[in-house]
């Protein structure tokens, strides 16, 4: 890899410390079952169809247009939008407005340090998150502009890609963008005949990198349309029956509908906050 | 009507409310903006602190890796200050390569620390020769509203300070490498260097802490780094010159300053337990 001319460097070879653990606690948690406690309870004491509590707050970013922080336990995502403002390069033109998304997790938000420099992995949250939201806005409003999301994972805990989902669709709307509709995520894991909602990073791994060969594994996301009963946005990683992933689909659906309240609520105190600024 | 003139001459509009000693956040010239300070708030890093001065908000997190030391510094472990501006923050900034305001802030904090040897590199090894712990201190702008500077400073220090690293040994015959993460060791860390920021206004006025609207008219500035009773840098990038008596009175208001921000981290410090 070429070096970073304009970052400080350290050493080229750099190993994580957790790796040199004792056996016993190498990897905590790999196996699905240590993910699950006996009654069904899971490591973090939810039931498997608990949300984790959300944070929500819209109007944290003083420079941006709009800009929104979401907390799912540990998972924290700021987002902020600029824009419309005008396409930088001429050949870029278009009638139609055009939507751009950022996306990075921070070196330091998971267990093993990140690069500077965008992932591939990144790249492609950042695409999936575009691809959720592109729906909703009303591109034909803002002709021969750009409207900008930068998304950053602060900590990722699981759920990152809904949390980011949550957090650009508050920040746009907070900054006035017009939408047809909000958009809501949620994510559910499948291990099995198990349906873990909301999963953290232990149960994600647990999922995704798993040596234990399970039936049927994978995480659903799902970006739904509220008001209009639409989806706007499923990804999904694993490997599942059509049914088994019909039935996620149908989880992750009724769990958008449960956060819909909490984004709307967000919304309305910030539009009250603000209105009471400039009645200052 | 007063927002009109503030964007079309902003020059104006703040002589205005200079010429009454007063700006138009309400602060005087000398006031600095309140500081809230969150350390520990990133539990995937080794350390970590969110300050907010005002608007400003910068995170800093420490991840703790591990690598062969230099052979000529067999002893000497690393530490690598970066600072990102990233285009989440202001709509001044692209994405890409950090720009030359990053760079120049990376660079001032590797130095400062160098300088006030808060945190020595030496306490950082492992096995000499053969093992040190390289610090990645990452330090990213959540939100730009001027005085980047004294925030990541204090950002850093408190996160450095917050920073537990668990106990790695190296077996002396085999080499092998074994970490007991229930086991954590504290950084070392020796002082706690504050930067504090002026700027020249119009060529006559100081400012301290300021936003971002000052410091795009600001003709000049100074920045100021303590720690304690002692001097560690001073950073004054051209601009109006200063007579010597305004930069002693800098001098002795940077020191002010450093001793009750250095109060801060440490009473915040207590509130955190880990």
């Amino acid at each position: 890899m070429p070096r970073d001319s304009r970052r400080l460097t350290g050493p080229e070879e750099c190993f994580s410390p957790y790796d040199f653990c004792c056996s016993a606690e190498k990897k905590p948690g790999v196996a699905i079952s240590d993910c699950m406690e006996v009654d069904n309870a899971r490591t973090d004491g939810r039931i498997s169809s608990q949300l984790r509590p959300v944070f929500l707050r819209a109007g944290v970013v003083s420079q941006a247009r709009g800009s929104a922080y979401i907390e799912l336990n540990q998972t924290k995502v700021i987002c902020s939008v600029y824009g419309p403002r005008e396409v930088l390069r001429r050949e870029d033109f278009s009638l139609k407005g055009q939507l751009t998304c950022d996306f990075k997790f921070l070196t330091f938000s998971c267990k093993q340090r990140r690069m500077h420099q965008q992932d591939e992995h990144e790249k492609d949250m950042a695409v999936r998150i575009l691809e959720a939201m592109e729906s909703s806005v009303c591109l034909h409003k803002y002709p021969k502009s750009q409207i900008n999301i930068y998304v950053m994972v602060l900590q990722n805990d699981g759920s990152a890609l809904s949390a980011a989902i949550l957090a650009s669709c508050v920040a746009l709307a907070s900054a006035g963008i017009e939408m047809y509709d909000l958009v809501l995520a949620s994510s559910v894991a499948i291990c099995g005949t198990q349906m873990l909602t909301d999963p953290t990073a232990q149960e994600e791994d647990a999922i995704l990198d798993s040596s234990e060969k399970v039936e049927s594994a994978g995480i659903t996301t799902m970006a739904f349309l509220p008001s209009v009963n639409q989806v706007s946005a499923v990804s999904f990683d694993g490997q599942v029956s059509l049914d088994t992933l019909k039935q996620s689909q149908q989880v992750c659906i009724e769990n958008c509908q449960k956060i819909y309240q909490v984004v709307r609520q967000c919304l309305v105190t910030y539009a009250m906050e603000k209105r009471k600024l400039k009645g200052r | 009507m007063a927002e009109e003139i503030r964007i079309v001459q902003p020059k104006e509009y703040y002589k205005r409310f200079l010429e009454k000693d007063v700006r138009p956040d309400n602060r005087e010239l000398a006031e600095f903006r309140p500081v809230v300070l969150n350390i520990g708030c990133v539990t995937t890093a080794e350390g970590s602190a969110l300050i907010k001065i005002g608007n400003t908000t910068v995170i800093c997190g420490v991840k703790a890796e591990l690598a062969k030391p230099d052979a000529d510094q067999p002893k000497d472990g690393f530490i690598v200050p970066n600072v990102e501006l990233p285009p989440l923050c202001s709509s001044n900034f692209r994405p890409g390569p950090p720009g030359e305001q990053a760079q120049v802030l990376s660079q001032t904090m590797a130095d400062v620390i160098a300088d006030s040897q808060c945190l020595l590199s030496e306490s950082l090894c492992i096995c000499p020769g053969k093992l040190v712990w390289v610090l990645h201190i990452d330090l990213v702008c959540l939100d730009y509203d001027g005085n980047v500077m004294d925030a990541c400073m204090v950002a850093l220090v408190s996160a450095l300070r917050n920073t537990v690293l668990p106990k790695v040994t190296v077996d002396e015959e085999t080499g092998d490498i074994q970490t007991d993460p229930t086991t954590r060791v504290p950084l070392q860390v020796t002082c706690c260097p504050v930067a504090t920021t002026f700027i020249v206004f119009d060529n006559k006025l100081l400012l301290v802490d300021p936003t971002r609207e000052e410091e795009s008219m600001a003709t000049g500035a100074v920045t100021i780094v303590t720690e304690g009773d002692n001097l560690c840098s001073i950073y004054k990038p051209g601009g109006t010159p200063l007579t010597e008596n305004q930069i002693d009175n800098c001098i002795e208001r940077a020191f002010t300053h450093g001793r009750e921000v250095c109060r801060l981290i440490e009473d915040t410090l207590l509130s955190v337990d880990r």
